[in-house]
């Protein structure tokens, strides 16, 4: 009855998961680490969790493989400071702060972007940091500030907003840059104490971006296979039974799932315009996962005067997370989101304590609102009662 | 359904401006960032209905072993 | 996209509602006799006592219920593709009389002004009221104005409260959904919401979406001489189509199970939800209903949903079951399924 979406529906035809799923489950058992305990598989991007809690896929994979949600939703690892930074710049009377509608609801240590609205600050919503650069001459008075988020898929479009400032010499508008790139924070992931995954679907927008090669030099440093992904159901179950190939045949190798997008070396124009405007930054603190070294970006010198940080003075604020909340553990992979004793308890959508259970992308309120929540909880009692008995 | 998207990054020296006519695009906060490859997900599709194919002679070989 | 030019602007002072019209004197009455008494146009209204007086006899011979509800009514812009402020007035008041089997009759207007609107846009917004009212049957018979400094409201917020006689025999109730029961909609989900985002231009996009606004007090009784024992009907205004099963299934403490592949969504709307990360089960309609039937009469109020022009592309779109009970649950058409809860909020775009 519906119209399709041409190179969209055709990758939500059920009709082709069933053969995949099938042949997962005949790999599986010819897995050794499989039969002592699930694959650990996780998913980095928080576009992939979307998905799968969408299509409710987790339930249609045979036992024996469990999914981690990992750290790729730009909003949930932005820490309490930098979204405390960005109220005081939206607070300010010159200033109107653009953002996307994702960084709307993340809790700062005192109020959100959303709050911070509510209360007179001028925040605006767009869907494209070049509908930010629109606001900007047509407000020449004001000054535009865009808040500036995401891993390698949206810098091209903020660094070519810039390019586009510098060319028109727009003045009033500028990035308060919070950038990250993945594969330190992969690799952040990986070294974790403890840390036991079996494999991983590599964001395929990132990989758009950058190409398949940073993710290549991880899969051999830390011997894990990897598969760049797409984000429709199918390509998620198609990357998944990729991944178990590999892992029965004793492989650890990067394979391009998503070929339709993603080219061996990336985006030549979009890389071009990344590195004209930013360069690496020494460290960037994490929401859970602390700082990482070299996961930064900022803008360089010869545009310094698109950085909202100069331009305003911007306190560097280090604000560590609230006691109870355990995103950092939850984003690592190392507990699941119900085994946080925060979770459905002092940690909800309507008043959530970390960026996991407000993001729409995050592993907690992905868990909240489309898992079992009884069930959940009654599994938190469980484990509760079992700790204390011991 | 309209809206300008900004098309830099899809366009190079043998793609110019007026090939990208008729392009399918991947567009992500107002850019096209690839240009979307149809042979390439044929190919996808393609392999996904092969391995459905070979399941399904498995299945029926399994069935006529007397797995019902 | 341009603001539409109905911001109140630099319009001369005849052309403009100014504080003058709502404090009482002769520019009130002015306002009052020209625009209002004219354009609702009936000897309900026309009288200006302080209250309508109707006549109960002629109520009586309806049904055995008196039905009531009101509505504030606030969108930005006030003119969008498919409807306005005054349409949607009208019509959203209608429809929630509808939703439980009422027949329509009358309708209070009470109007907020923001000074500097201009006269022709009110005089728009009132002969919209009058036309949608009158394809529903229903008049307008009382109202207010009052007009506010500019910046205290956003150029015109309306209140409409409305009531109807609800026939005898008809006990539509949120909590009436019983395992087996099928849940039907009459139509294409989330053309509203999506024509209001576009119309606000905030997006910068261009489509040809049109708001659903109408009203559906004729599907209703349509729907009802098919099958009376309708169990639970309600409007999928705000929160969307989600929001309305959720409360069926709290109400009814029941599970709702939807279809994910039978819901009727226009291939622009899914591309404006593709675009932005938006769901268009939570997005707006104003003129959906979700009904809730008995599965032996689920054919027949599909029959006569379709021959209705406001529910030609009714569908089934799932069924009531027992458990986990007051949930949603969406089969995925993948085999999977998920809970499909309430909003905490506001939809907001989901881009990066």
């Amino acid at each position: 009855m519906n119209q399709p979406l041409h190179l969209i529906d055709e990758f939500r035809d059920p009709a082709k998961a069933g053969a995949l799923i099938d042949d997962i489950r005949r790999l599986l058992p010819r897995i050794e680490r499989a039969r002592q305990s699930p694959l650990q598989l996780m998913e980095f991007c928080g576009g992939h969790t979307h998905t799968i809690f969408r299509y409710g896929l987790e339930q249609l994979l045979p036992e024996g493989i469990e999914l981690v949600h990992g750290p790729g939703c730009p909003v949930c690892v932005l820490p309490r400071g930098r979204v405390d930074a960005c109220v005081a710049l939206a607070e300010r009377p010159e200033v109107i702060l653009a953002t996307f509608g994702d960084a709307m609801r993340v809790p700062g240590s005192h109020k959100s972007l959303l709050q911070a609205k509510a209360e007179g600050a001028d925040v605006r919503m767009v869907y494209s940091p070049l509908d930010a650069l629109a606001l900007a001459r047509k407000h020449p008075e004001r000054q535009v500030v865009f808040f500036a988020l995401g891993f390698e898929t949206t810098m091209p479009s903020t660094a070519l907003t810039v390019l586009a400032a510098a060319h028109e010499q727009i003045e009033n508008f500028s990035l308060f840059c919070n950038h990250i790139t993945t594969a330190p924070t992969i690799q952040a992931v990986l070294d974790t104490p403890g840390m036991v995954l079996d494999g991983f679907l590599a964001p395929g927008h990132v990989g758009m971006v950058i190409g398949t090669g940073p993710f290549r030099s991880i899969a051999e440093r830390y011997r894990k296979p990897m598969v760049i992904t797409g984000f429709e159901p199918l390509d998620i179950l198609q990357s998944l039974w990729m991944l178990i190939k590999q892992i029965a045949a004793g492989r650890a190798e990067v394979e391009n799932q998503y070929q339709r997008v993603v080219r061996r070396d990336g985006n030549a124009p979009g890389l071009t315009a990344m590195a004209t405007v930013f360069e690496p930054h020494s460290t960037c603190q994490l929401r859970g996962l602390g700082s990482i070294g070299e996961s930064g970006v900022r803008i360089r010198d010869s545009y310094a005067r698109f950085d909202a940080e100069r331009r305003f003075k911007v306190p560097d604020l280090t604000i560590a997370d609230p006691a109870a909340c355990q995103c950092g553990e939850v984003i690592k992979g190392a507990i699941r989101p119900w085994q946080c004793q925060a979770f459905g308890n002092s940690c909800t959508p309507q008043a959530p304590l970390g960026a996991l259970m407000v993001s729409s992308e995050g592993a907690c309120a992905a868990y909240y609102n489309y898992g079992n929540l009884p069930e959940l909880l009654a599994r938190q009692r469980q484990a509760q009662q079992g700790a204390a008995a011991s | 359904m309209q809206r300008p998207v900004n098309i830099t990054c899809v366009i190079d020296e043998d793609h110019p401006v007026d090939a990208c006519l008729g392009d399918w695009v991947l567009v992500h906060v107002g850019f096209a960032m690839s240009r979307i490859d149809a042979q390439e997900a044929e190919k996808t599709l393609a392999l996904l209905a092969e391995l459905g194919e070979m399941q399904q002679e498995l299945d029926a070989m399994q069935s006529n072993g007397g797995q019902g | 996209m341009n603001r539409p030019a109905d911001k109140p602007g630099q319009h001369l002072a005849a052309d403009t509602i100014t504080l003058a019209h709502g404090a009482g004197g002769k520019a009130m009455r002015q306002l009052i006799d020209t625009v209002f008494v004219a354009g609702f146009a009936n000897n309900l209204l026309s009288p200006l006592e302080d209250q309508a007086r109707l006549d109960l006899d002629d109520l009586l011979g309806e049904g055995d219920q008196l039905a009531m509800t009101t509505d504030c009514y606030v969108v930005d812009p006030l003119f969008f593709p498919g409807g306005d402020i005054g349409k949607l007035a009208v019509a959203g008041t209608v429809n929630d009389l509808a939703v439980g089997g009422a027949i329509p009759r009358y309708l209070s207007c009470g109007m907020i002004i923001e000074e500097g609107l201009p006269l022709d846009t009110l005089r728009r917004v009132v002969a919209s009221m009058k036309s949608t009212a009158d394809a529903a049957g229903v008049r307008i018979v009382t109202g207010d104005t009052k007009v506010v400094h500019r910046g205290a409201a956003d150029k015109l917020f309306i209140n409409t409260a409305g009531i109807g006689v609800i026939p005898r025999g008809i006990h539509i109730a949120s909590q009436r959904a019983r395992p087996g029961d099928a849940i039907l909609i009459n139509g294409h989900i989330g053309d509203h919401g999506a024509a209001i985002a576009d119309a606000r231009g905030e997006m910068s996009l261009h489509t040809d979406i049109q708001s659903d606004c109408r009203p559906l007090n004729a599907l209703v009784q349509t729907m009802l001489a098919a099958c009376p024992d309708i169990h639970c009907l309600r409007d999928a205004t705000r929160g969307g189509v989600a929001t309305v099963l959720n409360e069926f299934a709290q109400a009814s403490d029941a599970c709702l199970r939807i279809d994910d592949t039978r819901l009727p969504i226009r291939a622009e709307v899914r591309g404006l939800c593709e675009l932005l990360g938006l769901d268009p089960l939570y997005l707006a309609n104003e003129g959906k209903l979700l009904a809730v039937v008995p599965a032996d009469a689920a054919d027949a109020v599909l029959a006569a949903m379709r021959a209705d022009p406001a529910g030609e592309h009714s569908v089934c779109i799932g069924h009531v079951a027992e458990a986990p009970t007051g949930s949603v649950i969406l089969q995925t058409g993948f085999g999977g399924e998920r809970i499909m809860d309430m909003l905490v909020g506001e939809q907001l775009p989901r881009i990066c």
